[in-house]
């Protein structure tokens, strides 16, 4: 199988995720490539996408894997010249089989830019600082508070660029609305599209990015 | 992308119709003399299923002066976040305001977009009324098939083009850059537009003759725009010819197109695996009025099978002829449904309508689906044709029922048989033989439906019918004359947009429209005296009034008319455009 890192930025961070994945559908088409296909009524291609990316945000570390006989690195050069704006493939291996990179993240880094330099470092800073970190969060429609502190595991500032690791996966921080948070108790404005950086899983206790991990 | 566009963007339901970057876009030619805004007033999904636009973007791009970008009716959420924070109706490819383009194009395609065009141009800050517009803001065009009557439209469109846009919107383009340069006025410019064969300039109110174009030699898109979020039909569109020779007296279509002009075998295989290759779709459609006439379809699906099958691409065939050769290349793994448009319930009614179908072809092929393994079968009828009682009415449910007892005797599949049978009621169109026809009323077309509902329900068969209401308003925008601008623009004043979608329709805000100006709508609904002038009459489609006369009285004697690749029927197209005919039509004849 064929692991592919891919990049959703500028005007693709729209596209929802079954979009993408029809969008993906017809760039193999276009190009030709051989992949699997289903056996079932409906023939589709076998082709799977890691965690849904929230609409909105941007990211350079989206995973997708796909049965191909085709070279990896031909693979993805037939593919970027047959995506839209935003879309493309950074690395393409050969793995074994699925890594089922949903099970294996725990972590990922994000950066947000703020809208202008009119903000306070320490504000957001002073955030973390506290003991607990307690955010309202409507999941199925019940309002709940949750300590968010847990799944902070890191933050700064850096060029204008706030950036931050959230905890994702099973025990998961959504970055837009911890954003939102900042936005609320600090009163700071970010602009542009919150872009997910890196996708970490856990090694001995420590975060290791999803790359590295595969070996690649 | 601009960050005002990006704030709204984050709040509003399915993002990607509004974000542009679709793939196959061309680029933005931000130093282009001419920037042309081309849009289609309804939803994104709807409008990128629409091949006439996507033919017109591909012709003005192609032209170096010419920047042209797409724009759709904003769903009303979007819209709301247009309003409230003071952003216009934008070009999705440069996010330009659409008040800055020189040209804005309305692809109208049905009469229930009308509202929307006032809609976008609003939304885009334009002044609705073409009068209340000043030097500095677009020239507003409309084309489509809407148009061929554009008397309706004439309060609110500078320019239409009448009939083919494959020439007409780039020669307009052309005009504009050089009055640009000469720094002509904007009156000066629509009087010059006027002198172009197929464009009607309401200010002028010049005599116009419907543009046709020879269709082999016209631009073909095979590289489309992907849309981002997936379309109504999401599958490769390719014209094999313009026109229908049938001569289906209800049809406008059938007329306006005339004469049929065929793409060779040659250019059309070409173009259907360009679509394939460049598109990635997993269907491809062969689209025209009447596409199984299409006189080398054996040769043509022959010439593309291979290849589509390699590639696993369907072919999507109108199966008005199953037991056909050419069925078998159309033929579904998924065996899903087949359709059939019989129009009337019996033979009588279809003779007078000319439609050239018998109850044995009907059967025929039924029968041929059934034993291919079909167990669906969706019908397409109209009501309220002419001379239409209940025998005919009574017709369609004998049609159903002995479609039943066929599929017991022949059928293959254990499935249970599901018929769907769809009726329209008629809306007497300009430039048809039933152009003068009385639509029936609201009380009748209720009450046939009612028969049918409670008729079909006890054969258990589905139906399903249109509106009522808004076949009486088609029928009188179809049928409109420049009295109806002012209802229109009401009747959008009171709300009324996206009248197409049932969830918005309503009448009322209709109704209160006509009321204010004490019209009726009977008015256009009821039957025209057969010498009264027409407000389209100032519209010379190259089809003679005088045929249009005997198909009517020959529909009423029940007398057939026979195919135009049979014999020519003289409806004055062969005079209208003796060089197109002779190519295209009279070849054909000699055959």
């Amino acid at each position: 199988m064929i692991l592919c890192k891919y990049t959703k930025l500028d005007r693709a961070v729209y596209l929802g995720h079954l979009d993408v994945l029809k969008m993906f559908g017809m760039a193999i088409r276009r190009t030709a490539i051989p992949v699997a296909y289903s056996m079932g009524f409906n023939k589709h291609i076998l082709l799977y996408m890691s965690q849904p990316l929230s609409l909105g945000l941007a990211s350079e570390c989206e995973y997708f894997c796909i049965d191909s006989p085709c070279d990896p690195d031909e693979f993805a050069e037939k593919m970027n010249s047959s995506l839209p704006e935003g879309i493309r493939l950074t690395k393409a291996f050969f793995v074994q089989k699925n890594p089922n990179i949903a099970g294996l993240m725990c972590a990922a880094d994000y950066t947000a830019e703020f809208a202008d330099r009119n903000y306070d470092p320490d504000d957001i800073l002073k955030i973390t600082e506290k003991p607990a970190i307690e955010m309202e969060i409507v999941s199925k429609g019940v309002k709940k508070i949750k300590d968010i502190k847990p799944l902070i595991y890191d933050i700064s500032i850096e060029n204008n660029f706030l950036k931050f690791c959230l905890a994702c996966g099973n025990s998961n921080l959504k970055a837009d609305r911890f954003i939102s948070y900042i936005t609320e108790t600090t009163g700071i404005r970010f602009s542009g599209f919150i872009t997910k950086k890196h996708l970490y899983t856990a090694v001995n206790g420590k975060l290791t990015d999803i790359d590295d991990y595969l070996g690649k | 992308m601009r960050e005002d566009i990006k704030q709204i963007l984050s709040q509003v339901e399915k993002p990607a119709r509004y974000a542009g970057g679709e793939f196959n876009s061309l680029p933005v030619k931000p130093s282009a003399a001419i920037k042309f805004l081309l849009c289609f007033p309804d939803v994104y999904e709807v409008a990128m299923s629409n091949l006439g636009i996507k033919i017109l973007y591909e012709i003005l791009n192609r032209n170096e002066d010419i920047s042209c970008e797409m724009c759709y009716a904003p769903w009303p959420d979007m819209a709301k976040l247009l309003k409230d924070n003071d952003i216009s109706l934008f070009g999705l490819s440069s996010q330009t305001s659409m008040r800055d383009f020189d040209i804005v194009g309305f692809s109208m395609q049905y009469e229930m977009s009308y509202t929307n065009m006032l809609y976008m141009l609003d939304l885009g800050n334009i002044p609705l009324l073409r009068k209340e517009r000043s030097e500095k803001d677009p020239i507003i065009i409309a084309g489509g098939p809407c148009c061929i009557n554009p008397f309706p439209l004439v309060d609110f469109v500078d320019i239409f083009c009448i009939g083919d846009g494959e020439y007409n919107d780039e020669k307009l383009c052309m005009l504009l850059k050089q009055a640009k340069t000469s720094g002509m006025s904007r009156a000066d410019f629509l009087k010059m537009a006027s002198d172009i064969e197929g464009i009607y300039v309401p200010e002028i109110e010049n005599y116009v003759k419907r543009a046709v174009v020879p269709l082999e030699e016209a631009v073909f898109p095979t590289k489309v725009q992907i849309p981002n979020v997936e379309a109504v039909h999401n599958r490769a569109m390719l014209e094999l010819f313009r026109g229908c020779s049938r001569g289906c007296r209800f049809c406008q279509a059938g007329m306006i197109y005339r004469p049929v002009r065929n793409r060779t075998v040659e250019t059309l295989t070409k173009y259907a695996l360009d679509l394939v290759k460049n598109n990635g779709f997993e269907e491809i459609s062969l689209s025209s009025l009447s596409t199984c006439d299409y006189p080398d379809l054996k040769q043509l699906l022959t010439a593309i099978k291979p290849e589509l099958d390699k590639r696993g691409v369907h072919i999507s065939l109108p199966s008005t002829r199953v037991d056909s050769f050419e069925a078998q290349y159309a033929e579904d793994s998924r065996l899903s449904s087949i359709t059939f448009a019989p129009e009337a319930g019996t033979q009588r009614l279809r003779d007078v309508i000319n439609k050239n179908v018998t109850e044995e072809d009907i059967f025929n092929s039924m029968k041929f689906a059934f034993e291919k393994g079909y167990s669906s079968v969706k019908l397409y009828f109209m009501i309220g044709l002419p001379t239409e009682t209940e025998e005919d009415l009574a017709g369609i449910v004998d049609i159903a029922s002995r479609i039943k007892k066929l599929y017991r005797e022949c059928a293959v599949s254990k499935k249970q048989l599901s018929i769907t049978i769809s009726t329209s009621t008629l809306v007497p169109k300009p430039f048809t033989p039933f152009q003068w026809e009385r639509q029936i009323s609201l009380a009748e077309i209720e009450q046939r439906q009612t028969y049918l509902k409670t008729e079909l329900k006890k054969i258990g068969v589905k139906y399903k019918w249109h509106d009522g209401l808004t076949s009486r308003l088609e029928t009188a925008l179809a049928r409109g004359d420049s009295k109806l601008g002012k209802v229109i623009l009401s009747a959008y004043e009171n709300g009324a947009i996206f009248d197409s979608w049932d969830e918005f329709f309503d009448f009322e805000k209709w109704q209160n429209a006509f009321d204010k100006f004490n019209i009726v709508i009977d008015e256009y609904t009821s039957e025209i005296p057969v010498d009264a002038n027409l407000p389209w009459d100032k519209i010379d489609v190259g089809i003679d009034k005088e045929f249009l006369k005997r198909e009517r009285e020959k529909a009423y004697a029940k007398v057939l008319t026979q195919d135009c690749r049979k014999i020519c029927n003289d409806c004055g197209i062969r005079v209208a455009y003796p060089e197109i005919y002779s190519e295209f039509c009279k070849k054909r004849v000699d055959r």
